[in-house]
């Protein structure tokens, strides 16, 4: 990507609340270069209600409505509606949840939305735990990973939940994964998103400094790191079309090395990092990437 | 974003009911956060250590692929005064240092230089004012001498060039053929560097050693770069200039004339380096039967290896390993004795084995090599480069000896020292273009932002079409070839304005505009920029 062409129109105040080197922060500046100014937002409960800055103050330059940690899904419907009965059908309506909020306590609403095949956004940036509150477990934390409630490493059989595949059999108008370290990928899949109509539903994985007891500076690597070590596919599916892979990565890197380089990872022995080697493989296969 | 006043916005009743927050998180200077801060340094790419010059290769890539091809030849100059020249014969050193090489192959540097000095030679530099009422002599007007002249007309002196011949330009005029560099190339870079102003040409001017003397007394200071001027010649050969002549006089000759006349069809030349080859390919494109017969064998002769391989295209004969025993004048024509050569010692002293063979010949032209003037060399107080001073060498290294001497003299004139830019590496560039003195080794260049890519491959003349005429062998390479090979350019530690540390700045505290900005009051020194920069520009320091 040639990032002198990307605008330089910014949505996003500076002195947000994120922490340094905060992934979350980072997608949601470049979600709205895509979205535009034509965007509501509806949040519920996470790091990101923090990062949005204390009233009277916001870092968004869209309306941004924070809402119970159960009701995002519900309520960015209800907007959505309210838009349209007022003639403003091409509003942007997006929830922007945690993976607390999407996986655990949103699920309900996420899924009562997709099957009404209500035509919002649902971005889930994905730090693989509730991190807001002191990093805890949730079911998007990867197994092996250690956290505040699990502290000698999440069980291997908690297998991360699937939420790609969940929406997917709602047979909502589009679905996939990304990063903002595959700034392409990024783009193009919120581009693909915004001019979709109906229940669209992006699963971002955003990189967490503290959480992930990494180094501030190699969030952007963590994220790079967990795609080409095959942890987390790229991918998407648009309504009537197969799933599609959409970045393969030239050579695997080990997830050793993925890992390793995590303080999350640090206490794994070798064995528990070749189960999770394992693991990844036979996602692979079943992706057709092995 | 200014702060807005929420009240006079919404109703009192409406606030109670529902908070809206409607001003600026900008009131929090994040900045505060912060432990270490990003700054921006620039460094040195080992493609310009490899260059003797030291040329800033990223930067004035940078600028052609801007489209700002003033700008390139203006940073190109600033290092080197032939550019078009050196596009075209210089063995390109830097290409053997570049990062790429360990990647997918070294960018071909020498390419774009060409195209950049070519687009140069349309563009005269800047006139220069005379600064200083001191005056220097410099004595050689070939490249050495000429890049010197340049950087002290550029810093503001006035020197006065003492050439022999009637043009300027060495062995750029007189000595390398035009298929290799057409003679209009260095001519027109020397118009180019007599532009600057400043400089007053003396041609016709034999300087002897009591000249020098003179010299010495009227200028500030003298610089001599004579280059080589007495062939080397085997013991018993006599140079007759009927049947056995001197390579670098019928050089000369066809460089003048396009031609030389030679009584014979079947030519020797003895040697194995670019002069042997350069004399040889000149007289096989005369319609001569051309052999080489050189001492080592045909690998490891010095010549470069485009000369070799090009030389055999053109159906010349190389018969390496023997060296010339006997030559004896048998009617119109000569009888060489040769002897086989097991190998050829560092002193250039062949270890010769028993094998004897003969061949006859109608003309042996020698060109084993050339060596300087000693009875200048003694003189005091003169300044010495180029060629004489350091033995047979190259364009670049002539050019890059005429330059450092010429800051030497300008330290000497002002009464400061001279000193390099680093001692290591012997690096010295004219201007200070840079931040810090650190080499990007190939480690730090973060790889995810380039894909693979062969380099550019050259268009050449085929052999057929360039044995009979002294047309530019290498063709002119596209626009569009040139630019795809400049995008493959790492840029190494040089910032080319990618806009990468701007885009995963998650505080949106960087602006890029000839070169980078930093907003200290809201940069939380989270140390990504840096990390993510794909050329190491970005440094974090700490910050208390
Ligand atoms: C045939 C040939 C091919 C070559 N090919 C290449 C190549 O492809 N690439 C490359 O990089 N290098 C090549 N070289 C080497 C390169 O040309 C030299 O290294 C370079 O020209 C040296 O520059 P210089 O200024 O020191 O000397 P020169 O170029 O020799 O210039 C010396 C100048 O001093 C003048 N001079 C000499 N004596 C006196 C005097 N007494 N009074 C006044 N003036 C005097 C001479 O006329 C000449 O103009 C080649 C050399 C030869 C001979
Ligand atoms: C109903 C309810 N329960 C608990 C909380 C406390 N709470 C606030 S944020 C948060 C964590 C959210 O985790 P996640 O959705 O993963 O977002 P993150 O903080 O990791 O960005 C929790 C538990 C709450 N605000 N409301
Ligand atoms: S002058 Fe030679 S070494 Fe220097 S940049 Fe040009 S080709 Fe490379
Ligand atoms: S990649 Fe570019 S800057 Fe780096 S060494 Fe090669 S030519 Fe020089
Ligand atoms: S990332 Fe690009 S724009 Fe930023 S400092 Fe590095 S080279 Fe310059
Ligand atoms: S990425 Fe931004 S916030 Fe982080 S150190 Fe660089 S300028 Fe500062
Ligand atoms: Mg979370």
């Amino acid at each position: 990507m040639d990032f002198r062409e990307v605008t330089n129109i910014e949505y996003m105040n500076q002195g947000d609340f994120a922490c340094p080197g905060c992934g979350a922060g980072l997608s949601m500046r470049h979600a709205l270069k895509v979205l535009g100014d034509n965007t509501v937002i509806v949040m519920p409960a996470s790091c990101w209600s923090i990062i949005s800055g204390v009233f009277p103050t916001a870092a968004l330059q869209v309306p941004l409505m924070h809402v119970p940690f159960a009701t995002a899904a519900a309520v960015a419907s209800g907007v959505k509606n309210a838009f349209r009965k007022k003639g403003q059908e091409d509003v942007n309506v997006v929830c922007w949840a945690g993976d607390g909020g999407t996986f655990d306590i949103g699920l309900q609403a996420l899924s009562g939305a997709a099957e009404r095949k209500e035509d919002i956004i649902y971005v889930c940036y994905d730090n693989e735990a509730y991190m807001n509150t002191g990093i805890q477990r949730s079911s998007a934390t990867p197994p092996g990973a250690w956290t505040t409630t699990t502290p000698t490493g999440n069980p291997l059989i908690y297998e991360k939940k699937d939420m790609f595949n969940i929406v997917v059999s709602h047979n909502p108008a589009y679905v996939a994964t990304s990063t903002i370290a595959y700034p392409d990928d990024f783009y193009q899949k919120f581009e693909k998103a915004k001019n979709a109509k109906g229940f669209r539903f992006i699963h971002l994985l955003s990189a967490c400094p503290p959480g992930w007891r990494i180094d501030s500076k190699d969030s952007v690597k963590a994220m790079r790191l967990a795609v080409e070590s095959g942890v987390f596919v790229l991918m998407e599916k648009e309504q009537g079309k197969p799933v599609k892979v959409t970045y393969k990565p030239k050579g695997l890197v080990p997830v050793r090395e993925y890992l390793l380089f995590q303080g999350r990872y640090k206490h794994l022995n070798e064995d528990t990092v070749n189960e999770i080697q394992i693991m990844i493989n036979e996602h692979l296969m079943s992706l057709g990437l092995l | 974003m200014e702060s807005v006043d929420y009240q006079n916005v919404i109703s009192d009743k409406d606030i109670r009911r529902f908070p809206i927050s409607i001003t600026t998180t900008e009131v929090n200077l994040t900045g505060s956060w912060r432990f270490y801060k990003p700054v921006f340094k620039e460094k040195i790419s080992p493609c310009s250590v490899g260059c003797p010059a030291n040329t800033n290769i990223p930067k004035y890539i940078h600028y052609l692929l801007k489209n700002d091809m003033d700008k390139a030849a203006e940073i190109l100059r600033r290092e080197n005064p032939f550019p078009a020249t050196c596009g075209r014969v210089c063995p390109h050193f830097c290409q053997s240092k570049c990062n790429r090489k360990d990647y997918d192959g070294a960018v071909e540097i020498k390419q774009i230089e060409r195209f950049v000095g070519d687009y140069a030679l349309k563009v005269p530099p800047k006139k220069v004012k005379v600064l200083s009422n001191k005056k220097v002599a410099i004595v050689g007007g070939g490249p050495a001498g000429l890049s010197c002249a340049y950087f002290l007309a550029l810093s503001g002196y006035r020197v006065d060039v003492f050439e022999k011949e009637r043009f300027l330009g060495g062995l750029l005029v007189y000595g390398i053929p035009d298929y290799r560099l057409p003679k209009e190339i260095p001519i027109k870079e020397i118009e180019n560097i007599l532009e600057v102003g400043n400089i007053n040409v003396n041609v016709g001017v034999n300087v002897n050693r009591e000249k020098i003397e003179e010299l010495k007394k009227e200028y500030n200071a003298v610089f001599v770069a004579l280059g080589l001027s007495i062939d080397k010649v085997p013991g018993d050969v006599v140079v007759d200039n009927k049947r056995v002549f001197s390579g670098y006089e019928l050089l000369k000759e066809i460089k003048v004339n396009g031609n030389v006349y030679l009584d014979g069809d079947s030519i020797s030349v003895l040697g194995g380096g670019n002069v042997a080859f350069d004399i040889a390919r000149s007289i096989r494109r005369l319609g001569k039967d051309v052999n080489i017969i050189c001492m080592e064998t045909l690998e490891t002769s010095p010549a470069f290896e485009d000369e070799k391989k090009e030389a055999i295209e053109e159906g010349i004969k190389v018969i390496d390993s023997r060296f010339l025993q006997d030559l004896e004048f048998r009617g119109d024509g000569l009888h060489l004795q040769l002897r086989g050569v097991d190998k050829v010692l560092d002193n250039y002293e062949p270890v010769l084995n028993d094998y004897i063979e003969g061949i006859d010949t109608d003309i042996l032209i020698v060109a084993i090599g050339r060596k300087r003037e000693e009875s200048i060399l003694g003189t005091e107080g003169v300044f010495f480069g180029g060629d004489f001073y350091n033995g047979a060498k190259t364009v670049i290294e002539a050019i890059a000896s005429g330059k450092k001497v010429a800051f030497e003299i300008v330290a000497k004139l002002e009464g400061k020292e001279f000193k390099l830019m680093n001692d290591d590496d012997q690096f010295f560039r004219s201007t200070d273009d840079f931040d810090e003195y650190k080499v990007i080794p190939f480690e730090r260049i973060n790889l995810n932002y380039f894909s693979e890519q062969e380099p550019i491959k050259l268009s050449k003349l085929a052999a057929n079409e360039r044995v009979n005429n002294f047309n530019e062998v290498v063709q002119k390479p596209s626009l569009e070839k040139i630019l795809r090979e400049a995008k493959r350019c790492f840029s190494c530690g040089v910032c080319n304005e990618c806009k990468t540390c701007w885009f995963f700045c998650p505080d949106m505290c960087i602006d890029v505009h000839e070169g980078v900005n930093f907003d200290y009051s809201f940069c939380k020194g989270c140390g990504v920029c840096s990390e993510e920069c794909p050329r190491g520009v970005i440094e974090m320091v700490e910050d208390k």
